[in-house]
């Protein structure tokens, strides 16, 4: 009986259990957890009281979002927010990727716009092949059509 | 039993690893890409959808961030030319002439010396780049003067044109490869070499005979061409030349081919290729 006795010393903080992909719990407090859509609604589906089972996010990107969640709901200054939010979205490619498709998921959306800032911002500027070099992405046009969109827009690509 | 479970997971793990290095970024799922796309400006969004297939299939009617703006500065202001994102606008006001450039998609705007004075209202002016690059010119005739600035001066400097033999009113204005080029009135074409700062005049031996209509200078993918129009009762006609430097004179092109003109004798004309959605503006003159 465990989870009642936890539920008693803490009537005011209700703490939701988030279980990652790969099976690792993390205790969140039910205020910062509902930030997440997705999490809303499990929890209103009656899984509150048990362990709510999110698929599709692993532990090391579940634990950036229990920090995320965590600091969000913390009553933090806007200035003091800022300067968080800026150092949380500042991590290479691969984790921005797992970040971006977990608060798409989880559907936070605060989360996902911060995030899709930050690739907007790490494009800015960029050319086409620049950008793939950032991202990893492989260039799939044929020559012809490469010719074809830079004509289209030559203005864009000086 | 344990050991063989664990194994095919173990692979699975490393072989979602690769894929992740290998695509992921350019099979971002949709509603992802599209929040990303609508997050950046309108010339980022372009160059981005040269990224990849995915990216340039996805993101088709995303609106930018920078959606144009109706900027206060446009009220009143007249359009001289536009190139790289930029456009630069003459404002009148009382007998002074207000020069800014000013971008719509960076809404930056780049305010020039005001100390030209004289009305340009007939006068012409264009610019060489991007009004943010530091090695920028401008430049702006009114006949009899002609006054060039740089980015950052206090002031627009007249530029010596006593060497100019027939020096007729300049018709219109174009930059290409570090020249300034003069359509004068009557045909001649001059050029002011910004890094040498001297003028040159062009012998165009036999100019075609154009006698009556509006002239119109343009640059175009590196080439110098010059769009001569007229109205003949209801119907417009139009003769295109380029310039070839090697024979000093001007050629005439037989076809606008897949380029559509736009032509504006008050302020600026320019070809775009008319491919893709744009076709049906091919070979099209645009008043």
């Amino acid at each position: 009986m465990a989870s009642s006795e936890s539920t008693t010393t803490s009537t005011t903080t209700k703490v939701l259990r988030l279980k990652s992909s790969d099976n690792e719990i993390f205790g969140v407090e039910e205020k910062a957890a509902l930030q997440s859509e997705t999490i809303k609604s499990l929890a209103e589906d009656g899984y509150s009281e048990d362990v709510i089972p999110l698929f599709n996010v692993e532990k090391k990107t579940l634990a950036k979002i229990v920090e995320w969640l965590n600091k969000h709901a913390s009553g933090s200054s806007k200035e003091e927010l800022k300067r968080w939010d800026a150092d949380f979205v500042d991590v290479d490619k691969d984790v921005l990727y797992d970040l971006l498709l977990a608060s798409n998921y989880l559907n936070i959306e605060v989360l996902l716009h911060q995030l899709a800032q930050k690739v907007a911002d790490m494009i800015k500027g960029k050319k086409p092949e620049e950008i793939r070099q950032l991202f990893g992405i492989k260039n799939d046009f044929t020559p012809e059509e490469e010719a074809e969109i830079r004509r289209e827009n030559a203005w864009a690509f000086e | 039993m344990q050991t063989e479970g664990a194994l095919p997971q173990t692979l699975s793990l490393v072989n979602r690893k690769k894929k992740k290095m290998e695509g992921a970024w350019a099979n971002l799922p949709e509603d992802l890409l599209v929040t990303v796309f609508s997050r950046m400006a309108f010339l980022d969004q372009i160059r981005s959808r040269a990224v990849c297939k995915n990216w340039k299939q996805l993101t088709k009617d995303i609106k930018p961030v920078d959606k144009l703006p109706m900027h206060r500065k446009y009220v009143g202001a007249e359009v001289c030319d536009s190139k790289d994102g930029w456009v630069l606008f003459r404002k009148h006001r009382v007998d002074t002439t207000f020069f800014f450039a000013h971008s719509p998609f960076s809404n930056e705007i780049v305010e020039l010396p005001n100390n030209l004075g004289r009305d340009f209202r007939k006068g012409k002016a264009t610019f060489s780049s991007s009004p943010t690059s530091p090695d920028c010119v401008f430049f702006a005739a009114k006949h009899p003067h002609i006054s060039i600035c740089r980015r950052g001066d206090q002031v627009w400097t007249e530029i010596n044109t006593s060497s100019i033999d027939r020096f007729y009113e300049a018709r219109d204005l174009a930059f290409l490869n570090g020249n300034f080029y003069c359509l004068l009135r009557g045909g001649a074409l001059i050029s002011w070499k910004v890094a040498r700062q001297r003028w040159h005049r062009y012998d165009t031996k036999k100019a075609p005979c154009f006698h009556t209509g509006k002239d119109c200078l343009i640059e175009s993918d590196g080439q110098l061409l010059r769009l001569k129009y007229a109205r003949n009762d209801d119907k417009y006609w139009c003769q295109l030349s380029r310039f070839d430097f090697s024979q000093e004179n001007w050629v005439e092109e037989e076809s606008l081919g897949d380029r559509a003109v736009f032509v504006n004798s008050r302020s600026f004309s320019f070809l775009i290729p008319a491919g893709g959605e744009a076709s049906e503006l091919r070979e099209t003159f645009n008043l």
